[in-house]
């Protein structure tokens, strides 16, 4: 998978061969319409994800804003993983108070089949 | 300003191109931070500001394609307050849209279970309508209450907040 600029923000995949496939945010996701190039790149990521018969962990800890219209993008990023069977991880960093609180609210996506881990570091 | 009194305020015409969004929310971060030596701080009323501003461009009235909104940020730390006036109709009441979003938030005990509630309802949709997601933010992680008013052809939207 190739990483993703967009705007002010980067989306790194990290080379591994093992374990999930992994994606650093850096930056801000302030675009009008986030969706219109992340929904289309998360649905890559979670095909390959399932085809290579691994999860997928988005590690926003880095990440220094981003605005509602982004949650939206996450919010059918945690459906789109559900629907295909990959289990998704969150993390984030617990120490910045918005990244808490964004976080403990998507907690309610949960639905006891271990397919979302909500995680802070 | 009185020695050792914390109160401040910003009163500034914004262009609403999209960028300014981020220019208004960097900035307010960074005055707040100024005042109050306190990140989260911050973060908190320019996440405010942002969202009130990113609405008022996406629905507000503009007779073209871009104009101008109002932003005023002020308080005595730790209270805050924004404020963001953008045009509507003459004559026109608050959007039903937000009028209904204020009283989503408003039926819940909480603004995180009112927020938690539109992200399921999210969750469960497939289109990409307005969802009034933004106002539920704010209302959640600034903890701020939120009022609408109409005057002539401005539309007025106030956050109140403690830091």
């Amino acid at each position: 998978m190739e990483d993703l600029a967009f705007g002010d923000l980067k989306l790194r995949v990290q080379p591994s061969a093992e374990g999930p496939l992994i994606v650093l945010w850096e930056g801000k996701s302030v675009d009008r319409q986030p969706g219109k190039t992340l929904d289309p790149y998360f649905a890559s990521l979670l095909e390959s994800a399932k085809a290579s018969a691994r999860g997928l962990e988005m590690r926003f800890d880095r990440v220094e804003h981003f605005n509602s219209s982004t949650i939206t993008s996450i919010i059918g990023l945690v459906q789109r993983a559900r629907t295909l069977g990959v289990a998704l991880v969150l993390v984030y960093d617990k120490s910045q108070k918005w990244q808490r609180l964004s976080f403990d609210a998507l907690r309610v996506l949960g639905k006891n089949d271990g397919l979302l881990e909500v995680r802070s570091v | 300003m009185t020695p050792g009194r914390l109160d401040f305020a910003i009163d500034v015409p914004v262009t609403s191109d999209w960028p300014n969004v981020e220019h208004l929310r960097s900035s307010v971060d960074r005055m707040i931070r100024l005042i109050a030596g306190d990140a989260a701080a911050g973060q908190t009323v320019s996440l405010v500001a942002a969202e009130l501003a990113e609405n008022a461009i996406k629905y507000g009235a503009w007779r073209e394609d871009a104009g101008t909104l109002r932003v005023r940020v002020w308080g005595d730390y730790p209270h805050a307050h924004v404020m963001v006036e953008s045009p509507v109709g003459t004559g026109d009441e608050v959007p039903e849209g937000l009028s209904k979003t204020l009283s989503f938030i408003s039926a819940y005990p909480s603004a995180l279970e009112a927020y938690q509630a539109k992200i399921a309802e999210r969750a469960d949709s497939s289109d990409g309508a307005a969802s009034g997601l933004g106002l539920l933010r704010v209302s959640y992680e600034a903890g701020c209450t939120l009022r609408a008013e109409v005057e002539g052809a401005t539309l007025r939207i106030v956050a109140d907040m403690e830091l």
